[in-house]
């Protein structure tokens, strides 16, 4: 049958499962171990991690439930969406947070509760939109607004304020916008403070090549990014 | 613009106070029943303003805590037929008031009064929302300042999560000399990042600072370019069409004023 259950940093269960073992026995055998591992689990903390086998979706959803119901755990995540957890981290991932070397940590998938966002106005001063997609801004992005994604971001007005593409670790992804003036842009964890004037009129695209952020006027292009 | 009008701009010291007193006079001045309410309760100056500050016996905290009736608490000011005032409290703060006891005393005044404007402090914490509880148009005052201007979007985004949505932007204290020297944000680029419509420009004026110590409102002053830029303002809250003045500039900004006002 072979689940074994590991305790990783920070409260964290991760449950390694055999692709091949049935669903009920899975239940049975969460059920066992888990009270042997009551002590292990500090409220709001906890969470538990599936890998190694697929669940269906009503099946995660009766997993979820027990998990909650007996033992008070409410954050759980299936194989393929959690991302591996480090051996060691004494802080939680705080996201955005910089530090010397350019970088910002990036953040997990779990960070997030939007796949993709549509805005259709304007971002004010310190309105945040953040998902693990793509983010589309049908207006300006203001100083003092933030637009955190997993995927690409497009602002179809003035970026000035703070852009992060890619800020679960993608690297193929792109800032545009028909005005690209933000104070600073993060992609992919780095950070590059913007210049006075980066020159040239027209939108432009920021990208991740080879380690640092490159700018490039947008123009039409036959083949893909 | 509404009959209940909040004057709020989230940075401090651009001339929210200064901008109620005048379109507060200035209203009374055309014949309207007014009442300002300073809701900066712990650092009140709408009273010094206006030169009513030794006749406050009651005040907000007071009407809202039950130990006067309103009518108490408002202070007449004897050179304006129908100018009125609630002051804040001194000896207190603001967490002394709540929305809803703001939207309670709204809700009896408007009986009585005209125009209702209420003095906003700085800030975006509880005299903020104090401020704009019951409030159904926000006249957000900034200077041409890049920190203001962000404070202003800022405003603007939390004024809308209200529900208030009738916006209109004043720009003080504005310099046509530095704008033109590159000094000074340009109006059409506060303007872009702002987004809203603009009531009026008052221009930079020595003759605040004296008007304020002395406590009579230069909107009073047939001389001050403050002072008929305010008076502008008072009759464009009332519904009518005014030019703006010509700030002594050349460079086409005028023009280009006029054109964002032509919505009015």
């Amino acid at each position: 049958m072979g689940i074994r259950i590991k305790g990783k940093s920070g409260g964290v269960l991760e449950i390694m499962m055999q692709p091949s073992s049935s669903y009920d026995e899975i239940k049975l055998a969460i059920g066992d171990k888990l009270n042997k591992h009551r002590g292990f689990f500090s409220g709001s903390e906890a969470k538990v991690i599936f890998r190694g086998r697929a669940f269906s979706a009503s099946q995660r959803k009766e997993l979820k439930q027990l998990l909650y119901e007996q033992y008070g755990i409410a954050n759980v995540a299936f194989g393929d969406e959690a991302p591996v957890q480090p051996k060691e981290t004494n802080k939680p991932a705080v996201p955005d947070a910089g530090d010397e070397q350019g970088r910002v940590t990036l953040v997990s998938k779990e960070y997030f509760d939007a796949k993709s966002v549509f805005v259709s106005h304007t971002l004010r001063s310190g309105q945040r939109i953040e998902c693990e997609g793509d983010i589309v801004v049908l207006g300006d992005v203001n100083d003092g607004a933030e637009v955190i994604a997993g995927g690409s971001i497009a602002v179809l007005g003035t970026l000035r304020g703070l852009a992060h593409a890619g800020a679960m670790g993608r690297a193929d992804v792109v800032v545009a916008a028909n005005v690209l003036a933000p104070k600073q842009l993060r992609i992919s964890g780095k950070i590059a403070v913007f210049p006075a004037d980066v020159g040239g009129e027209g939108p432009k695209v920021a990208e991740y090549k080879q380690g640092s952020i490159v700018i490039r006027p947008l123009k039409p292009q036959s083949r893909s990014l | 613009m509404e009959n209940v009008i909040v004057v709020t701009s989230g940075k401090g010291g651009v001339g929210k106070t200064t901008t109620v007193a005048n379109l507060g006079a200035g209203l009374a001045r055309e014949g309207k029943k007014v009442v300002l309410i300073d809701t900066d309760i712990g650092l009140r100056n709408l009273d010094v303003v206006l030169g009513l500050e030794n006749r406050i016996v009651y005040d907000l905290v007071d009407v809202v805590e039950g130990t006067c009736r309103l009518k108490q608490a408002l202070i007449k000011d004897k050179r304006y037929d129908g100018l009125f005032l609630v002051p804040a409290a001194q000896t207190r703060d603001k967490m002394a008031v709540t929305p809803d006891q703001m939207k309670t005393l709204i809700e009896e005044l408007e009986q009585e009064f005209d125009y209702i404007l209420i003095d906003c402090p700085a800030g975006i914490e509880q005299g903020f929302k104090n401020a704009v509880a019951g409030a159904k148009s926000a006249i957000v005052v900034t200077v041409p300042e890049v920190s203001a201007v962000r404070d202003a979007d800022r405003i603007i985004g939390l004024l809308s999560a209200e529900g208030i949505d009738d916006c209109e932007l004043l720009v003080n204290r504005m310099r046509i000399d530095m704008v033109k020297k590159g000094d000074m944000l340009a109006l059409d680029d506060t303007l872009d990042i702002l987004g809203i419509e603009l009531i009026g420009v008052v221009p930079e004026d020595e003759k605040i600072i004296r008007s304020s110590n002395m406590g009579e409102p230069i909107v009073m002053n047939d001389k001050a370019p403050a002072g008929k830029a305010y008076r502008n303002i008072t009759k464009r809250i009332m519904g009518e069409n005014v030019p703006l003045m010509d700030l002594n500039d050349d460079s086409g900004l005028g023009s280009v004023l006029r054109r964002l006002l032509r919505g009015k």
